[in-house]
């Protein structure tokens, strides 16, 4: 009936039934976002909603393209700071001005201009170079109190008054002084973690019996919920408004990090902010915030917990929010960023790789000891050497300094990346893989291969210098283990806590991202990608039992968003090396498709005949005798098979790499760039293996299919929606099926916020 | 399973056969829209000026113009539908996009972002 009354057209019902039942059987617990009259909207509603036809949906006025941010129907908290910006998109013949600002129906718009003027003009106020735009943002801004908020701009456009509005329900602040409010929050965020990856690591990783797995610590969570992960512009999210919204709650663009998209593209650091929990509870409770990566430091999911940028590309800047640091002669200029500076909490406590954005060109250690090549490394300032110190942060390098760090002072660790030459797949920014890291342990091998074996590549010296340690190896069992950067963290958290607060009351949070099960599924490297979830899972685990006696505790697992992997089956490693090389042959880059031999031609492939699907699937096993929670070895006898939904031309033997290895070839052009050919699988992955034809886009499409167009060399996320874990004091608001943007009010509640009894009018806009 | 198969692909042929209605319907209404663009960089945060800017549909040529010292361009009269846009930048960089025309509002805003047309520099950025 309500798709009827909304369409009117019995065609477009048809086109769309299916993601309309998809929409209304899901089982939503809040709002539909899509109530409004669509005579506000500019590029408008979705498709699927009306007979719209618009790619962009925007509440905005159409003639003008006046908008009002932070977007209509922002997941807010009372106190929590947010840019309230005005601004047209489409250039007036003259200067449009602000006729009327409108909270709840009260007039502000003198405070509004007042505002702006105290601010300035230029970057504080997000001014657009073209006075024939109207652009101005009051920052640092909050509702003062619970409630729905309707807020109204008109702005007079060439003599005609065009108006925009937008509405919030804003829930109550966090309160963690009220009874059974949580007190200390470790988030996890499992970055591309989609559902089949949980069930993959259950597989691996738990003991089956008669069909019966012993389930992941992730499932024995008290409340499960589900999350849509769409961004602002896109039903595929990329990491960084994918995690940026779920703690700031306001769906964001792809690339942005914590602010909205202005019309004031020259600027990416202007842009209209949101604060974030992490921010909000540091600046009114006083709480200690951190964050521990496996990515590089500055990479999208834990910038994102206090750092603002429309780039996440910023990377030497956001270094710099993270710890704090504003200097006219660095990347981050002190002028122009007042509020920022006024909003960016800096962090207390931050683990990862990626030690180029953090030290100096000439620092020997970034040769030495990260391995990076000379020429690396930041122009303007060392923040790792000098800054962080005197800043008050110890400094840690490997898990030896780590463990040794004072847990009363601040503290950086940065650790060492994938840095071997012969491993393609990853990259020094980010720390080796889990397997890889078990590898140089001698907790593991693949295929039988240890660190001494030459084709793990590790029983080499580095390539830069021996400052890590004699061999690879050596350096990569260096680099700590994500339960030891967590124990720290932890540690130095309550420490700092208790040195702030003697009563043992003071709170604090620590997001911890488990980045490599995104990266090492983007690569193809399915195995991998499944020693993450696991590492993800051992995490929760124990964090949930160390807090296991805490009334006061509150553990969170969730991702960002999915990647298109799914479990197809099992296969016997004997049976996929002695099938390796028999199904397609190599002669200079093309694969002429042959099938079995003479004296069987119309046997398959026999390396699709190694994968037992249905009732040949039985089981996989994996063995951890060495009982450190992981499997042994990632190729047992019989293993599980992963394959994906989306992906570039490679070849695979479904064996693991004895390293990360990227899937597609590349070449360089004339003028010595690098490009990524993802129709062409490399040539040293797995050439002997199954030839999968991509389906993602190759190049920028003339045609005009696109818009994204580029090479697309990687399997790409996914828009399906992703898991809710969480246990502890509050955990039951995380049960139900909701917008990303919807756990920080979630949140928020576990933190004490009252939920709302009804969502009358009640307070205004503060921050003038 | 035969069955349900069977009912599977009627039901896609009979939204093919909807889809395309849907679509002559959308390109032959009499809404005229005026699009007003920006062709922006947002990872390099730059905007450019003298860019031109091609509408076309399918292969049947459309409207074209030029951006202005702020990025913005402007065409006018374009009926509802999809539309492929060709970019050339000043600096001989060219790319495509895409925008569709809802031909509910006098005026759309498109943001063309050439940073959205290439792949990532590095390995890192999803």
């Amino acid at each position: 009936m309500m798709i009827d009354r909304r369409f009117g057209c019995r065609a477009v019902v048809v086109l769309l039934v299916a993601l309309t039942a998809a929409v209304s059987s899901a089982g939503q617990d809040d709002d539909s976002p899509f109530t409004g009259d669509g005579k506000t909207r500019n590029a408008a509603d979705p498709i699927y909603f009306s007979q719209k036809l618009a790619d962009f949906p925007m509440n905005a006025e159409p003639e003008s393209g006046l908008r009002l941010m932070p977007p209509t129907r922002s997941d807010l908290f009372a106190g929590q700071r947010f840019d309230l910006r005005i601004e047209t998109q489409i250039p007036a013949k003259a200067a449009p001005k602000l006729v009327s600002l409108k909270i709840n129906g009260k007039e502000v718009a003198a405070q509004f201009t007042q505002k702006i003027q105290k601010q300035g003009k230029g970057a504080e106020s997000g001014t657009p170079k073209s006075e024939l735009l109207f652009g101005e943002t009051a920052r640092n801004m909050s509702f003062d109190a619970p409630g729905h908020y309707q807020v109204e701009a008109v702005v007079n456009v060439d003599g005609v008054p065009r108006s925009v509005s937008n509405v919030y329900d804003v829930a109550a602040a966090p309160n963690p002084r009220a009874p059974g409010a949580a007190n200390k929050l470790v988030f996890f965020l499992g970055d591309g973690v989609g559902v089949p990856m949980r069930t993959a690591a259950r597989l691996i990783s738990k003991p089956i019996v008669e069909g019966r797995a012993e389930p992941l610590a992730l499932e024995q969570m008290t409340a499960q919920g589900m999350s849509r992960t769409t961004s602002f512009d896109s039903i595929i999210t990329d990491s960084a408004p994918g995690m940026a919204s779920i703690i700031s709650g306001v769906k964001q663009s792809n690339n942005a990090i914590q602010v909205s998209i202005d019309n004031t593209p020259e600027d990416a650091l202007d842009n209209p902010r949101i604060e974030t929990i992490f921010e909000y509870m540091k600046r009114v409770h006083g709480w200690k915030i951190g964050v521990v990566t496996d990515a590089f430091l500055v990479d999208a999911t834990p910038a994102s917990a206090q750092a603002h940028n429309r780039a996440r590309r910023n990377y030497l800047n956001i270094a710099q929010q993270m710890i704090g640091y504003y200097d006219d002669a660095s990347e981050l200029k002190k002028t122009g960023n007042v509020a920022l500076a006024e909003l960016s909490q800096p962090l207390d406590v931050l683990m990862g790789g990626g030690a180029v954005h953090w030290m100096k060109q000439n620092n020997p250690l970034l040769q030495g000891f990260y391995q990076y090549p000379e020429g690396a490394g930041r122009k303007d300032v060392d923040l790792l050497a000098n800054v962080a110190p005197a800043l008050g942060y110890s400094v840690a390098h490997n898990v030896d300094e780590l463990r040794n760090a004072p847990n009363n002072k601040k503290l950086i660790g940065v650790f060492t990346g994938e840095f071997r030459k012969t491993s393609t797949g990853l990259g020094p920014d980010n720390i080796p893989g889990v397997l890889d890291r078990l590898v140089a342990r001698n907790k593991a091998t693949i295929r039988g291969k240890n660190s001494g074996d030459p084709e793990i590549g590790m029983n080499v010296a580095p390539p830069y210098g021996t400052a890590c340690g004699a061999t690879i190896a050596s350096c990569f069992s260096k680099v700590p283990m994500k339960q030891d950067m967590i124990d720290k963290a932890i540690s130095v958290l309550e420490g700092l806590a208790k040195q702030q607060n003697p009563r043992g009351d003071g709170g604090w949070m620590l997001l911890v991202e488990q980045s490599q099960s995104d990266k090492m599924g983007h690569i193809l490297e399915y195995d991998r990608a499944i020693y993450e979830v696991i590492e993800l899972d051992r995490s929760v685990q124990n964090t949930v039992a160390r807090f296991s006696d805490d009334k006061r505790a509150l553990t969170v697992a969730t991702s960002d968003h999915a990647q298109p992997q799914t479990i197809i089956g099992v296969a016997m490693t004997g049976s996929l090396i002695e099938a390796a090389g028999t199904c397609f042959q190599t002669t200079n880059g093309n694969y002429p498709v042959t099938l079995g031999s003479a004296a069987d031609p119309d046997r398959p492939c026999a390396l699709q005949d190694a994968i037992g699907t249905f009732n040949d699937a039985t089981f996989p096993t994996y063995a951890d005798l060495n009982r450190d929670g992981f499997p042994d070895d990632p190729d047992p006898a019989i293993k599980l098979i992963i394959e994906d939904g989306g992906r570039p031309t490679y070849s695979t033997t479904f064996l693991t790499n004895y390293q990360p290895l990227k899937p597609n070839s590349s070449r360089n052009t004339s003028d010595g760039k690098k490009i990524d050919q993802a129709a062409l699988p490399d040539r040293v992955r797995q050439p002997e293996g199954l030839f999968m034809t991509g389906n993602m886009p190759t190049q920028n499409v003339k045609g005009g299919a696109n818009k994204t167009g580029g090479v697309v060399d990687i399997a790409p996320h996914a828009g399906d929606d992703v898991l809710v874990s969480a246990e502890g004091a509050g955990a039951q608001n995380f049960a139900g099926f909701y917008d990303n943007t919807s756990i920080v009010v979630r949140l928020a509640r576990a933190l004490g916020g009252k939920a709302l009894a009804d969502s009358s009018a009640a307070g205004s806009l503060k921050g003038w | 399973m035969v069955n349900g198969a069977n009912a599977v692909i009627k039901r896609s042929r009979l939204s093919q056969i909807f889809a395309s209605a849907f679509m002559v319907a959308a390109f032959s209404s009499a809404w005229a829209t005026d699009i007003v663009g920006r062709v922006v960089d947002v990872s390099d945060t730059q905007v450019f000026s003298g860019a031109t800017v091609s509408f076309r549909s399918g292969s049947v040529s459309g409207p074209y113009a030029a951006t202005d010292a702020a990025g913005f361009f402007k065409v006018t009269g374009l009926s509802k539908g999809a539309y492929v846009l060709d970019i050339q930048l000043p600096d001989g960089r060219s790319f495509a996009s895409r925008v569709l025309v809802s031909g509910l509002s006098k005026t759309q805003f498109v943001e063309i972002d050439y940073s959205r047309s290439v792949s990532p520099d590095g390995d890192d950025d999803y």
